[in-house]
């Protein structure tokens, strides 16, 4: 499964630009995944949000949670293929702090539940250490859609 | 299991199925046959069905191991005791 680590990130999740919302793997194992993302000054939703006090929008923290969240669940295949997790439910997803340009974002997902093709998912978003959002999703997986 | 602790068990399970996806309707209305999903249910859609193998675990110390038993057990109120009795031995 560490192989994960070093292969290219379009080989390991289905998206494709522009959104993918992972740069890295950091950490695999069954169930469990830490990503990471680096938050660019020039991404372009920050011309809008906001003019002049750019932030990340929550929307595009919890995606770059739920893509984290897919690959934990994919671990649970040992082959790590055939489908796609598509973001189903957004349980009481908490935003602690602000996510501004030109920082790091890291991703920790866990698989809690699996009740296949739904499976539940705990989640949290970090920069520097400190939790920037949390919470639950619930992401089902769609056979035999893989790209 | 008596008839009084039974009856019990079905309101038991009423309850942990509107606490569980957090249904708009009382315990008390939900019929014991009535189908939990589909169009002529109480109103649970296939998400759903994630938060009850969660709940009854919680709440009754058993699994729906796959789908296959979910589709047996998770029917109705009467479906989900039966499956309840049985592997508790009940």
């Amino acid at each position: 499964m560490d192989d994960i680590l070093k292969r290219d990130i379009k080989e390991i999740l289905p998206h494709r630009e522009p959104f993918i919302f992972i740069d890295k793997v950091l950490e695999v194992k069954d169930g469990f995944v830490v990503a990471s993302k680096v938050i660019k000054v020039d991404e372009d939703y920050f011309r809008g949000h906001f003019p002049g006090q750019p932030f990340m929008p929550g929307v595009l923290i919890v995606e770059c949670m739920a893509q984290t969240g897919g690959i934990a669940c994919s671990t649970l295949n040992s082959n790590m293929k055939g489908g796609i997790f598509f973001l189903s439910r957004i349980c009481d997803v908490k935003f602690l702090q602000s996510v501004m340009p030109d920082s790091t974002i890291t991703m920790r997902a866990q698989v809690i539940e699996k009740y296949p093709p739904f499976y539940k998912v705990d989640v949290t978003g970090e920069v520097d250490g400190k939790i920037v959002a949390r919470g639950e999703i619930v992401l089902t997986k769609q056979e035999g859609r893989r790209v | 299991m008596g008839e009084t602790n039974q009856a019990e068990l079905y309101d038991q399970v009423k309850r942990m199925i509107v606490k569980a996806v957090k249904l708009k309707i009382p315990a008390e209305k939900i019929e014991n046959t009535k189908p939990l999903f589909g169009p002529e249910g109480i109103g649970l859609d296939s998400l759903d069905a994630l938060e009850l193998v969660i709940a009854l675990e919680k709440e009754f110390g058993v699994r729906i191991p796959d789908r296959e038993v979910g589709r047996q057990v998770l029917v109705s109120v009467e479906t989900l005791v039966k499956f309840i009795l049985e592997k508790k031995g009940g």
